[in-house]
């Protein structure tokens, strides 16, 4: 897997300009609206992603055919797309919240909720779009991208209904209760998203290693 | 044990198209050439081999260990197709790294040297390679961690000559190690005629027929009248072809034929003669 790992890593680095200039056009944005916070999410996904869609790129260039003449099982080669998704993702956090406290967007809740988001987003797309872009044929990849948000977009518009129902209860209070940004929802998406990550994980590797390869 | 691959009764289902019962054998120290016409099913017996393709029955075993079941197998496997294998912003020098943490065998010095040999360019991106200098990466990644098995799947297709002929003495240096084998598939039946110890054809998914390298070189193409068809010894005549004016047939043994009929033209049946008439003629082998 550490070879797997070495040339998925090497392929991300390739990209580096591309990467550097939309986190840069994303930080511009951004702060001019004034949102900065909004880039601990962002950059949280936009790394995972670079993990998901490094399938894309195996199946384009033929690589996922060529590694299953290495020693290494089909299963172990699926596993590793998730771990680097992960790793990239967990350094996409730590870059966006490094931004975030150079921009001193500190809000504490401001912060989580970003991180939380980004976590609920960003694993939805791990754990829905690394089996679709194994099993689906290549012109379905957009789809597969897309659909890989679904189960995250779902939370968020729960959430946000949530949100939108503290905002009517406030208001008819007339000030008497306070608005609450329901984190404690947003923890609980956080885990179910985590959950079906890990049955992603588990299962996809063993379900798609005894298909045909694609 | 002195088969290098040995595939017994593979079938695998798609759904317009079968391998069906599939008996290959490759021995050490031999070329295996197999053969046969576009859609014939000769990459999907190289597939079924990596496991790409999930078989529905069969077994399939290198050097005695099971390949379905142990990709540990696969060190000793190098694999060459004609298709892109890396993405095409890494350089030789990339690959080289990515690999050596994939093989434990891996020999950078032999990557190198073999690619220097080539005058293949370790540093520039695989997209500003030609298609020759890519061929030839790709043959020395499969070479470098030092396998016992090639499978080359089209491996010189679309190559000018020169660098055909090359790659064709470099797979004569890797076949010296008597432990060695290749099974190669390939539509350039010269490459075959050269290096093949055994060709077998497969046709529908079905492997049709196999010859030996002292089968083909006995094998013989005679033009005859019509008329002369009769006198022929039909032990001798292994399938034939009606023309408008004569009839091609495919001698078993031309060294026999030319003894007993002398006054009969006959050549050596170069390999697409050989497959031809097996598949199109009259009588079947």
């Amino acid at each position: 897997m550490k070879g797997l790992l070495k040339k998925d890593f090497l392929l991300a680095f390739k990209s580096w300009p591309v990467m550097l200039g939309i986190l840069v056009i994303a930080t511009a944005i951004m702060a001019y609206l004034n949102a900065t916070v909004g880039l601990l999410s962002f950059t949280a996904i936009f790394f995972l992603m670079q993990g998901v869609a490094s399938i894309i790129t195996d199946r384009m260039s033929g690589w996922n055919l060529y590694q299953t003449t290495f020693p290494i099982s089909r299963s172990r080669a699926i596993t590793e797309k998730y771990l680097f998704s992960l790793i990239c993702g967990l350094a996409g956090f730590g870059l966006g919240f490094l931004i975030c406290l150079c921009f001193g967007s500190a809000q504490e809740e401001a912060l989580l909720v970003s991180s939380l988001l980004g976590g609920i987003l960003g694993l939805s797309a791990m754990s829905v779009g690394i089996p679709l872009l194994l099993a689906l044929p290549k012109n379905a990849f957009p789809a597969a991208i897309f659909a890989g948000f679904i189960p995250g977009a779902f939370c968020v518009v729960l959430w946000n209904q949530e949100l939108t129902r503290q905002s009517a209860l406030v208001q008819a209070s007339q000030g008497a209760i306070a608005f609450n940004m329901r984190t404690d929802l947003l923890w609980i998406q956080l885990a179910c998203m985590a959950g079906l990550c890990l049955v992603s994980w588990i299962v996809t590797p063993m379900v798609l290693s005894r298909k045909d390869q694609r | 044990m002195t088969e290098a691959l040995k595939i017994e009764h593979l079938n695998k289902r798609f759904k317009h198209f079968a391998l069906q019962d599939i008996n290959l054998d490759v021995p050490k120290g031999m070329v295996v050439g197999l053969i046969g016409e576009n859609g014939s099913g000769k990459s999907t017996t190289l597939r079924c081999i990596l496991s790409q393709d999930v078989l529905d029955s069969g077994t399939i075993t290198i050097y005695d260990q099971n390949a379905l079941t142990d990709p540990k197998i696969h060190e000793k496997l190098g694999v060459v197709s004609d298709g892109h294998c890396f993405p095409d912003l890494f350089s030789a020098k990339t690959i080289s790294g990515i690999m050596k943490e994939i093989f434990p065998h891996w020999e950078e010095a032999y990557f190198f040297d073999f690619l220097n040999r080539f005058s293949v360019p370790v540093d520039q991106p695989l997209r500003q390679l030609s298609k020759g200098m890519q061929a030839k990466l790709r043959i020395a990644c499969a070479l470098a961690h030092h396998p016992d098995l090639l499978l080359l799947d089209e491996a010189t297709a679309g190559l000018d000559p020169v660098v055909r002929e090359e790659i064709l003495d470099l797979l004569q240096e890797f076949m010296e190690n008597e432990d060695h084998a290749i099974l190669m598939t390939s539509h350039i039946s010269s490459d075959l005629e050269r290096i093949a110890d055994r060709i077998a054809y497969i046709q529908d998914g079905k492997i049709d027929f196999e010859l030996s390298r002292e089968q083909m070189d006995a094998l013989g193409l005679a033009q005859v009248a019509n008329e002369q068809l009769e006198f022929i010894d039909p032990a001798l005549v292994m399938t034939r072809r009606k023309q408008p004016l004569s009839t091609e047939v495919l001698i078993a043994d031309r060294f026999e034929f030319k003894k007993r009929y002398p006054d009969y033209a006959i050549s050596p049946a170069s390999l697409d003669e050989i497959i031809v008439m097996i598949s199109k003629g009259e009588q079947q082998v």
